[in-house]
C-alpha cells in the first residue's frame, strides 16, 4: 500500500517567542500514518537575526526553509505552501500557523479523518484556540505549551473521537489538512485580502460551492497560541480578533454565511462535544496522574509539574451541607457539576477511584464525613482549620 | 569525514533545489496574481464610474424633489389644485355642506 504524502507548510512571521517550539513540534510528529515533510515559509521576517535562527533550527530538524524577498502577506505566503504541495506531488498539505504545539499524533489523525469520505475538502485541528469550535480552558499557555501535555491532550482526543469528523461551516488555517485534489478544484487562497484574516473562511465557503465537506478533526489535538504574530506585525489591534474590512468582503460575497453559523450554534453541537472532550481529558488525566481532593476553598489552585494530577473541588452547601458543587479541572480544562453530597461522592469514587490526597478546609461534620467518604483507609485526611482562603 | 562532507553536501543542494522551486512557484503565481488584480482593477474602475454616475442622478433627482416640497412650491400647488376642486365642490356638494366645510377648513 502506498503511503500518503503531507506537506506540512509553516508560515512564518517573526515569534522568537513561539517559533522554536513549533518546529521542535513537527519535528517529532508521529509518521505512521503518512510520510511528512515540512516547509517553513518565513515571509520575509523583519527582526534581525531572527530568519537566519530559524533557518539553522530548519536545517538541524531536516525541515525545508524558504524566505521570500518581499513580504507577501499571509494568503500569498499560505498560497506559496499549497502551490508546492501541488508541485510536488504530495496527496495532503497542512496550512500551519508557527505559533503551535502538535500533538504527536495529530497529522496522522488528520489524514486518518480525511481518507473516510472523498468528500472532504478539508480538516481542521481541534484546540483551545480556534474560533467558534475553542476547546474552553482557562490558561492554555500555561500548560499546553508543553509538548508532553500536549501530547497528552490529544491521545485523550483520539481515544475518545477517533476518526470522527464534525461538519462546520468554516475551515481554520491555524492547523488545516487539505486533500491536494480539493485545491486543484477550489484553487488557493484569494490575495484580496491583504495581509490576512478570512482568506480561509472565503476559501471554506468556495469549496462548499464546489460540493466539498469542511469538517473539524475532534480526534486531532493542536495547541493554538493565536494571534501572536498578527499583533505584532499590526495587523490586528490589541483587543481584536478580525480585521473589519475582510469580514464585509466575506458578507458580500456570502450573504448567508452568518446563517449558517447560526444554525451551527443552534444545533449545539460545540457544547456536546466540549463536554465530552473535557470528560475525556480529564478522565485520562485522573487515570495517569491521580487526583487530590479538596473540600472548600484551597489556597491556591495546584500548578507545575509536581500536580499534573486532577484537582477536584468540593463546596458543600444547602440544608445540613447536604449539596455539592464539584469542580474538577486539569491543564487549564474545568468541568463542573451540583448535585447531593452523597451522590457527589459516589460518583468521584466511582469515576476516578482513590484520591492521592485530600484536603479539608471547610469545618464541619459534613465535610469530615464527606472527606472519609472519599478517602475510606486509603488516604489521609488533611484538615486545615483557618478563615477561607478565597473570598 | 567523507560520508559527512557528502551528507552536508546533499543538504546544501537539496535546500538550494527547494529555493529554485520556490522562486518559481512565487514568481508565477506573482504574475497572475498580478493578471488578476489588473482585471479587478478595470472592472472596479468600470463599476466605480457607473455608480458615481448614479450617484449624480439620484442627487440631481433629490435637489428636484426638495425643490417641489419647498414652503413656497407649497403655496404654488395649493393654488394651482384650488380652482378645479372649488367647481367641483360646487357641483356636487349642497351649501349647508359647503358653509360647513369653508368653517372648519378655515
Amino acid at each position: 500500500m502506498i503511503r500518503p504524502r503531507v506537506l506540512l507548510a509553516l508560515t512564518v512571521y517573526n515569534g522568537r517567542a513561539v517559533v522554536p517550539a513549533a518546529l521542535t513540534s513537527v519535528a517529532a510528529l508521529s509518521q505512521a500514518v503518512a510520510d511528512i515533510d515540512v516547509l517553513v515559509l518565513d515571509d520575509c521576517s523583519p527582526e534581525p537575526g531572527f530568519s537566519d535562527d530559524v533557518e539553522r533550527q530548519c536545517r538541524t530538524l531536516g525541515h525545508k526553509y524558504y524566505r521570500s524577498p518581499r513580504n507577501l502577506g499571509i494568503p500569498r505566503n499560505v498560497n506559496l505552501g499549497l502551490l508546492a504541495a501541488l508541485d510536488g506531488g504530495y496527496d495532503y498539505v497542512i496550512v500551519s500557523n508557527s505559533d503551535v504545539i502538535y500533538s504527536e499524533m495529530a497529522v496522522d489523525q488528520l489524514v486518518l479523518i480525511a481518507q473516510t469520505d472523498s468528500r472532504i475538502g478539508s480538516v481542521t485541528a481541534w484546540s483551545t484556540n480556534v474560533s467558534i469550535y475553542s476547546i474552553p480552558n482557562a490558561a492554555p499557555n500555561d500548560h499546553l505549551t508543553d509538548q508532553s501535555i500536549t501530547n497528552e491532550v490529544g491521545a485523550a482526543l483520539r481515544n475518545t473521537f477517533g476518526t470522527g469528523a464534525v461538519d462546520i461551516p468554516a475551515g481554520i488555517s491555524f492547523a488545516m489538512l487539505i486533500p491536494t485534489p480539493v485545491l486543484r478544484v477550489v484553487g488557493v487562497m484569494d490575495p484580496v485580502f491583504g495581509r490576512g484574516y478570512c482568506e480561509e473562511t472565503d476559501w471554506s465557503r468556495r469549496s462548499v460551492e464546489a460540493g466539498f465537506r469542511l469538517t473539524l478533526g475532534v480526534g486531532a489535538f493542536v495547541y493554538h497560541a493565536g494571534g501572536g504574530s498578527t499583533e505584532a506585525a499590526g495587523l490586528l489591534q490589541p483587543g481584536q480578533t478580525t480585521v473589519a474590512g475582510n469580514e464585509q468582503i466575506i458578507d458580500m460575497r456570502y450573504p448567508d454565511f452568518r446563517t449558517v453559523v447560526g444554525k451551527f450554534f443552534e444545533a449545539g453541537t460545540m457544547p456536546e462535544l466540549n463536554q465530552r472532550a473535557l470528560e475525556a481529558i480529564i478522565g485520562q488525566a485522573s487515570e495517569e496522574h491521580g487526583y487530590r481532593l479538596a473540600i472548600g476553598l484551597r489556597p491556591e489552585r495546584p500548578t507545575g509539574e509536581a500536580d499534573r494530577a486532577v484537582a477536584i473541588d468540593v463546596t458543600l452547601h444547602g440544608p445540613h451541607n447536604s449539596l455539592a458543587n464539584v469542580t474538577t479541572s486539569v491543564f487549564g480544562f474545568t468541568s463542573t457539576f451540583s448535585t447531593s453530597a452523597d451522590a457527589a461522592a459516589e460518583m468521584i469514587r466511582t469515576a476516578h477511584g482513590m484520591p492521592l490526597a485530600v484536603d479539608v478546609y471547610d469545618i464541619g461534620v459534613a465535610a469530615e464525613q464527606f472527606a472519609h467518604a472519599i478517602a475510606g483507609d486509603g488516604a489521609t485526611v488533611n484538615s486545615h482549620r483557618n478563615y477561607p482562603a478565597r473570598v | 569525514m567523507t560520508q559527512t562532507t557528502d551528507t552536508t553536501a546533499e543538504s546544501e543542494s537539496s535546500a538550494a533545489t527547494a529555493t529554485v522551486t520556490l522562486d518559481r512557484l512565487s514568481l508565477e503565481q506573482a504574475l497572475i496574481d498580478v493578471e488578476v488584480a489588473n482585471a479587478r482593477v478595470i472592472d472596479l474602475t468600470a463599476r466605480l464610474s457607473e455608480s458615481h454616475l448614479e450617484t449624480q442622478q439620484l442627487r440631481q433627482q433629490v435637489l428636484e424633489l426638495s425643490t417641489l416640497s419647498s414652503p413656497t412650491s407649497a403655496n404654488s400647488l395649493r393654488a394651482l389644485v384650488a380652482g378645479p376642486i372649488k367647481a367641483i365642490a360646487r357641483r356636487v356638494l349642497p351649501l349647508s355642506v359647503r358653509t360647513r366645510l369653508r368653517s372648519a377648513l378655515g
